[in-house]
């Protein structure tokens, strides 16, 4: 019988509609992890279901779920609970973590009780991959106040004691259970729609700074409205080597002991960021900083000839139209590109928005907005842009480039104010000049000599028209 | 915007630089530091409307600026470099000294012992020696003469011009074909025009009496000061890599702009379109 109800299960509810909460864990980034799964394979809580391996078994707690997926998975339906009576399973997947895997009808188990029930569902030497959420990731940590979704019917996730907090204290509760890490990923921006997975060992290594900013910045504007673009905290985070301790999720390739050989081949080896458009060869991340940082370096230290010589050299490269965050300059000054190239307008664009709204303070006086600073970037690589060829401004900014605007938007009211007083004096002063030259005039065609002169010249200027 | 970017005929330099008719140069959306300046980079007299972009020399005074409480601005540079750039030296040969004995503005008066400081500077300088005087000490005839009597050549560059009105254009030409036919470049006190003759290839030298300015104002530390600061231009002798290297920086020749970015930046693109 397919779904099969094992007790628990949650008759008129879906996780996978996104109505009630945040939707299944989904994302392309996260396809070759599944992709790899081998064995008997168990996928726990709510996962996008065009990404998984078809001869995988779902536990789905909903029963709309379960009735929807019954005829392309076998579906098992209803909490954790009563996993451990049926026979362990090579591979358990439970990308979305733990928190979604229980029902109403149960009382909210903790974080270990949870961990111990999944766990007990695989066999020794069986792999498990585990996602997490960070209740301190960068998501949290720049995201407004949220209304809670019908899913949050006991919300104790980031209270409960239970739970390992941090990067390092989940990792230590996995060697706890007995459990041997082989790889650890972040995912951002989001753990549910995670963009990018990248191994946070990778984020340690200084000389790939620029390719993991790159990849970091490549994830996409955030789609909620947000204090601050998370995209800037996370080119930071990596700076300070924070970026693992703050990523918004990550994911845990284990394996149960005994563990396997090294030699097996194991999901996860298919490195995720190597998917990405632009990457060369596999899990090999090329080193060099990035263009952006390169130019904000330089902008910062107002160092203008190094930035003029920059701006030059990418502008009137094949990489034009390679937004900066996303183009490498290796040690050997190549210029590496790690996303597809659009136009050169729109590219330097996107620089001027992320030095306007990153909050440097940069060195040009008084630009009127990113097309304003557009215009003077490529006047500094020797160029003139047709002003009508710059792409206008990306919407929905965060709430600190609001408040931001709204300060700039005051001073220049200011600044205006003061130039529009400065041009009523210049016309009286101009009016009075103009008034003194006429009575000068006047005072002159009175007298004879000053008339036969002016008639002279009445006369000239009449020859000369015709 | 202000008069003053049109003095000694700025403006024009940079609109030849630009590609724009040299003759009647478009207003400037900025104040253009307009002499060497030990402050902001502005004329203390300046007046100063907030918010509008101060476009200076060097980096050292748009930091100095910055300190100060200036945030709109940018180094372009000081247009004598763009005409440098405009007008490479041909190579003449060059003799004897141009000397700048230190002026006061309109309005101001110099104290200090004009007798003694030719006695120096005919003791020191080694070659033909020409004097050259702000107009209104060489409209002057009693300070013309002495010069004179001394045996020195005497010019004058010119009128720097004022309130729109009676601009030179070629006031930096001429100053710099004087220059360039000159080996030393002196005065009694560090000024744009010691910058000036040294980046047109002339040796520096400041010496003697600095005199008195009346009414001088000592809010950044006046005289005392700048010989402190930059001990490398001062001396009948100075060494010649350290000063050039100092003069290239105060005029910030490292760092000129393309012209398409001085377009922008003076706000001139729409004109030149």
């Amino acid at each position: 019988m397919n779904p099969r109800l094992i007790g628990g299960e949650m008759l008129l509810w879906s996780d996978l509609d996104g109505a009630h909460g945040p939707g299944p864990v989904r994302g392309d980034a996260l396809a070759p992890l599944l992709d790899a799964v081998t064995g008997r394979t168990l996928v726990a809580g709510p996962h996008d279901p065009e990404l998984l391996p078809g001869d995988a078994t779902l536990l789905l707690r909903g029963l709309v779920d379960a009735e929807r997926l019954a005829d392309r998975f076998p579906v098992l339906c209803g909490g954790p609970g009563k996993l451990a009576a049926g026979p362990p399973w090579d591979t358990v997947v439970a990308l979305d973590g733990l928190d979604r895997l229980g029902s109403a009808e149960d009382p909210q188990l903790p974080w270990n009780e949870a961990f111990e029930q999944l766990l007990a569902a695989l066999r020794p030497g069986g792999t498990l991959l585990l996602g997490m959420e960070n209740f301190l990731g960068l998501h949290r940590l720049v995201a407004l106040p949220g209304a809670p979704s019908d899913s949050d019917w006991t919300p104790v996730a980031a209270y409960d004691e239970t739970r390992p907090a941090g990067l390092a204290a989940v990792r230590a509760r996995l060697h706890a259970a007995g459990l041997t890490i082989s790889r650890t990923y972040v995912a951002f921006p989001s753990p549910v729609t995670p963009a990018v997975l990248l191994e946070a060992d990778l984020l340690a290594d200084r000389d790939r700074r620029g390719y993991v900013e790159a990849v970091l910045s490549g994830a996409g504007a955030p789609v909620d409205d947000v204090l601050t673009d998370p995209r800037r905290l996370a080119i930071d985070a990596v700076r300070h080597g924070m970026a693992a301790d703050l990523a918004p999720g990550w994911i845990f390739v284990a394996h149960k002991s005994p563990a396997p050989a090294p030699s097996d081949a194991q999901p996860g080896d298919t490195r995720p960021a190597d998917t990405r458009p632009g990457d060369n060869a596999a899990g090999d991340a090329p080193s060099g900083r990035t263009l952006e940082d390169l130019l904000l370096c330089a902008a910062i230290e107002r160092d203008l000839p190094a930035l003029r010589t920059l701006l030059a050299a990418w502008q009137s490269s094949p990489e034009a139209g390679v937004p900066a965050g996303q183009l490498l300059v290796t040690p050997d000054r190549r210029h590496l590109p790690l996303a597809p190239a659009g136009t050169p307008e729109a590219a330097l664009h996107a620089f001027a928005v992320a030095v306007l709204s990153g909050g440097f303070a940069h060195p040009w006086p008084a630009p009127a907005g990113p097309a304003d600073l557009t215009r003077t970037l490529a006047a500094m690589a020797g160029a003139e842009l047709d002003p009508a060829a710059i792409p206008a401004q990306p919407p929905r900014p965060s709430l600190r480039d609001l408040l931001a605007d709204r300060d700039r938007l005051t001073r220049e009211l200011a600044q205006a104010r003061a130039r529009h007083d400065f041009y009523e004096r210049t016309i009286a002063d101009r009016d009075l000049a103009l008034r003194q030259a006429r009575q000068i005039n006047a005072l002159l065609s009175t007298t004879k000599p000053a008339r036969a002169l002016l008639a002279t010249a009445r006369w000239t200027v009449r020859r000369i028209r015709h | 915007m202000h008069h003053a970017n049109h003095y000694y005929g700025h403006s024009h330099v940079l609109a030849r630089y630009c590609g724009l008719p040299g003759a009647d140069p478009p207003r400037i959306r900025g104040y253009l530091q307009h002499g060497w300046n030990i402050g902001d980079g502005l004329a203390a007299d300046h007046e100063f409307v907030d918010g509008t972009p101060v476009l200076l020399w060097s980096e050292r005074t748009r930091r100095r600026a910055w300190s100060l409480g200036r945030r709109e601005t940018y180094v372009v540079g000081a247009p004598w470099a763009y005409l440098l750039e405009m007008q490479p030296d041909p190579g003449a040969e060059r003799e004897g000294t141009i000397w700048y004995p230190f002026h006061g503005w309109e309005g101001q008066h110099v104290l200090g012992d004009h007798g003694r400081l030719i006695d120096q500077i005919t003791a020191t300088e080694p070659g033909p020696v020409t004097v050259c005087l702000y107009w209104q000490e060489f409209r002057d005839q009693a300070v013309r003469r002495r010069y004179l009597e001394a045996g020195f050549r005497v010019i004058c560059h010119g009128y720097r011009g004022g309130q729109w009105q009676d601009l030179d254009p070629q006031f930096l030409d001429r100053q710099l074909a004087e220059q360039r036919r000159h080996r030393r470049v002196a005065s009694n006190r560090l000024c744009s025009a010691i910058f000036y003759g040294a980046l047109a290839g002339c040796e520096p030298a400041v010496y003697g009496d600095p005199m008195t300015l009346e009414n001088e104002s000592m809010t950044y530390g006046g005289q005392a000061r700048i010989r402190r600061q930059w001990p490398e231009l001062h001396g009948e002798q100075v060494e010649l890599a350290a000063a050039r290297a100092t003069v290239t920086a105060e005029l910030g020749a490292d760092r000129l702009l393309p012209a398409a970015e001085l377009r922008r930046v003076l706000g001139w693109q729409a004109v030149a379109r």
